[in-house]
């Protein structure tokens, strides 16, 4: 198993250094660059902008960069941001607990929400309740974030004045209790696309297992129906479920992108749209990187899960 | 079962009952408002972002400042003289005047601030007018003597109305550490706020400078909270969780319902225009006159911008004081555009389309994407262009594809290019007209990227750099207006408006183009 991990870590590491060549070269032929933010500002002359682009090393071949850029992040030094002159380590660490925050509510309220929802409809299936909650799968999955986000907030903000709009914390007040009232509609906007999917992957996958002699056979032999469900139904359809689960973590923090927008939510996400926006290249290399290891090592976990889950998998 | 649901049904009770003074909006003495961006930068020499200028202006001053009618009035001078060649400026600064640190502002601050803006080290973006400057003088702690290279008349806008910076914090700094310094996030300036709190992407808090020179502020904070979604920020303000809000057009007509906010509706130093790229065609005057007669600005106006504009002579805001009040849009009239044509040899050929030479008459109308109002004006110009025999395509793009070197600036063929452009209130325009700042790529000095170039036009612009006096200056860019008019290099649209509502327990507070009434008289009841 040491080995196994060993290795998957090794061929992790070999593909995000192949990621993040391609994501350098692919930034830097792109139209623009970091100084387009200037172009056409009346306030900003050319001059001003060839000098800043010789300040900041633009003037140099990409290839030239990205080694430069390489050699920095190998000595812990992920580069200063183009706009605020700071380090982007620190300015990821300063937004990490949020976004954190976010993603860990979204996900443990999409495990909440999808695993009962998900069962009541395989164990009921084509029923009335089943019925609805597959349409309402389909229809939370259809629906844009930003459309949800600002429907929760006309009627829970604006309209009941029952939670706050957007924002973190009310200012000055950084108690748990208004952090979580500050949670509910970001967490859940984020997380409804998350029990959607969950809930129709689990669905299917205990219909599967429930058609299976082994579950007939405990059926048979008399055990209560939870314990059937519980033990030998849920257990063995969650392998895909766990698979979707862990690649969604680069989903939920892209997905997080949209949702700190809209909600005005001080993390990763917001930091790296503006970084987008504004080309800042030290810190949209930083997301891109963040985003790729979530999604191979989201991936990692999801397979070293099926183990746990179940004993036959082993790993050499 | 019942237990589980007793728990959900109270964590819910928590989550959802009101706590009192959380959601009911801001307390008595504090201003909130909200930008769009986190500031990048609050030095005001090293910003790129207007959502810094946006919080900066509460903390900094500058030697004179811009009063609602548009009038310099003094703010850290309290008098200034020029000398009759205008290669003298000299001020006398406003005496008992603190840093928000208690520190003394003094002449040395003011030659800092040309010093910071000329540094070539470090990173200054908004340094326009500062190199015009051959030495700066202190001959005592409250009088500074600017001495030109040569006259230049814009040096009042430009320099007069920028930030005076601390050289008490920043002078020992070398150029590297000015560039990261905490200064940059958590200044410190002799305006009526200070900044006591900036929390990266979700507010500043500014709170009133008791040191300030002028009045003490009738608030006792002002918070900017930091919110890019537009939809968020028209909820935040129905919430009541915001007392000022620039709205958006599309808006408009929901919050001008709300009974407890006022609109206040003024015409932004923008204005929107067509940009007629000089290579071939697009070269005669009669052409781009009649693609001027053949666009239904009023139309656009009227039904693209819902009435949230006004329309565009020149490039003079409107109601400022350089602007030439006889001039008159040319009318939207397509039968004269296209009887011009015809008269300038061109003739109908295939589809009905004109051609000249055996060249039919190509000018591809391009816009940025992601501004609706751009791409349905440039529909609608498109479309009026057609009719008369013009072949228009359509295309939206990136600003770095529009004005990149891959863009249609730099193919040598005619290209029309419709975006706006932030002309602010002073009429120094030298970079869009004269031919010298014809750029010969995307990286080349110069705004003139239509290659317009008239001689005499050339000859204005730089009589107009050289003429500090105010008449004078006037007649100039009076005819500088005339030719623009009569030579058509960009057609100019509209001037953007703009609607900031209010809530109406705000006082003291005003907006016109120009600036709004000085941050200490807000108040809110």
């Amino acid at each position: 198993m040491g080995s196994y991990i060993a290795k998957r870590i090794i061929q992790a590491g070999a593909l995000l250094l192949l990621v993040s060549l391609v994501a350098y070269a692919i930034m830097n032929l792109a139209p623009g660059g970091p100084l387009a933010v200037y172009l056409h500002n009346p306030q900003v002359t050319p001059e001003r902008i060839d000098l800043l682009r010789h300040q900041l090393g633009l003037d140099r071949p990409w290839y030239v960069q990205y080694a430069a850029w390489l050699r920095g992040l190998a000595g812990g030094h992920w580069g200063d941001s183009y706009y605020t002159g700071r380090p982007v380590l620190e300015m990821i660490a300063e937004r990490l607990p949020a976004t954190i925050t976010l993603m860990l509510s979204a996900f443990v309220l999409a495990m909440a929400l999808a695993f009962p929802i998900g069962a009541l409809a395989a164990t009921h299936k084509y029923s009335w309740g089943d019925n609805v909650l597959s349409f309402g799968s389909f229809f939370v999955w259809a629906m844009p974030a930003f459309w949800f986000g600002l429907m929760l907030q006309m009627t829970f903000a604006v309209r009941w004045h029952l939670l706050p709009v957007a924002g973190m914390h009310e200012i000055g007040n950084t108690s748990a209790g208004d952090l979580l009232r500050h949670l509910v509609m970001p967490a859940a906007v984020l997380g409804v696309g998350s029990v959607a999917s969950w809930s129709r992957y689990l669905r299917s996958g205990m219909l599967e297992v429930l058609g299976q002699d082994y579950v007939r056979t405990a059926f048979a032999k008399g055990l209560p129906r939870r314990r059937v469900l519980n033990r030998h139904v849920l257990r063995n359809s969650l392998i895909p479920i766990v698979t979707i689960m862990g690649l969604d973590l680069s989903v939920l923090f892209s997905g997080a992108v949209i949702t700190e927008s809209i909600f005005g939510w001080p993390g990763l996400g917001r930091l790296f749209l503006a970084a987008l926006n504004n080309r800042d290249y030290p810190l949209q290399m930083a997301g891109l990187m963040i985003s790729a290891a979530l999604l191979v090592f989201g991936n990692l976990l999801a397979d070293l899960t099926y183990a746990a889950l179940d004993p036959r998998i082993r790993y050499e | 079962m019942g237990n589980r649901l007793a728990i959900l049904a109270l964590v819910s009770l928590c989550l959802l009952s009101p706590i009192q003074g959380s959601l009911a909006g801001p307390a008595p003495g504090t201003f909130v408002m909200v930008i769009g961006d986190n500031p990048d930068n609050l030095n005001p020499y090293l910003h790129s972002l207007a959502a810094s200028s946006a919080v900066y202006r509460f903390t900094f001053d500058s030697l004179y400042t811009v009063n609602l009618k548009g009038e310099w009035v003094p703010a850290l001078a309290t008098g200034y003289t020029v000398s009759p060649d205008g290669l003298r400026w000299t001020f006398t600064l406003r005496s008992g005047v603190r840093w928000s640190d208690g520190a003394p502002f003094t002449s040395a601050d003011v030659k800092f601030a040309w010093q910071l803006a000329t540094n070539r080290d470090v990173h200054i973006t908004y340094a326009t007018g500062f190199d015009k400057i051959a030495s700066v003088e202190t001959p005592d702690p409250l009088t500074v003597v600017y001495r030109l290279k040569e006259p230049y008349a814009p040096f009042r806008d430009q320099v007069m109305g920028s930030a005076i910076v601390p050289q008490h914090l920043l002078g020992s700094l070398a150029a590297d550490q000015i560039n990261r310094t905490p200064f940059n996030q958590k200044p410190v300036g002799t305006g009526p706020f200070y900044v006591s709190e900036f929390v990266t992407d979700d507010h500043v808090t500014l709170t009133a400078n008791p040191s300030y020179w002028g009045k003490r502020a009738r608030l006792q904070r002002i918070i900017v909270r930091i919110v890019p979604d537009q939809n968020t920020q028209v909820n935040l303000l129905k919430a009541g969780e915001l007392n000022l809000l620039n709205v958006p057009a599309a808006r408009l007509q929901e919050i001008a319902r709300v009974p407890t906010l006022a609109v206040k509706r003024y015409l932004d130093p923008t204005y929107a225009l067509v940009q007629l790229d000089e290579y071939e065609f697009l070269r005669e005057s009669a052409v781009r006159q009649a693609l001027d007669y053949a666009t239904p600005k009023e139309s656009i106006i009227r039904n693209v911008m819902k009435g949230q504009a006004e329309p565009a002579v020149s490039d003079m805001v409107p109601n400022g004081p350089y602007a030439d009040k006889r001039l008159r849009p040319r009318p939207y009239d397509p039968v004269r555009a296209r009887k011009m044509l015809l008269d300038d040899g061109f003739a109908p050929g295939p589809g009905g389309l004109l051609y000249k030479g055996g060249r039919r008459l190509d000018v591809p109308l391009w816009t940025l994407s992601g501004r609706a109002i751009l791409t349905q004006a440039m529909q609608v110009i498109a479309q009026s262009w057609r009719s008369i025999g013009v072949n228009t395509e359509t295309r939206a793009v990136s600003a770095a594809a529009l004005f990149g070197q891959n863009g249609p600036q730099w193919n040598g063929k005619d290209a029309a290019l419709l975006f706006t452009w932030g002309q602010g209130v002073f009429p120094e325009n030298k970079i869009n007209w004269h031919s010298s700042y014809i750029p010969k790529d995307a990286s080349a000095p110069g705004e003139n990227d239509e290659r317009y170039s008239n001689p005499e036009m050339d000859r204005l612009l730089d009589e107009a750099d050289r003429t500090v006096d105010e008449a004078k200056r006037h007649a100039i860019y009076n005819r500088i207006q005339e030719l623009e008019f009569r030579d058509v290099p960009i057609i100019f649209l509209f001037w953007l408006v703009n609607n900031t509502a209010v809530t109406s327990n705000v006082q003291g507070y005003d907006v016109t183009t120009f600036n709004t009434t000085p941050p200490e008289e807000w108040s809110t009841r």
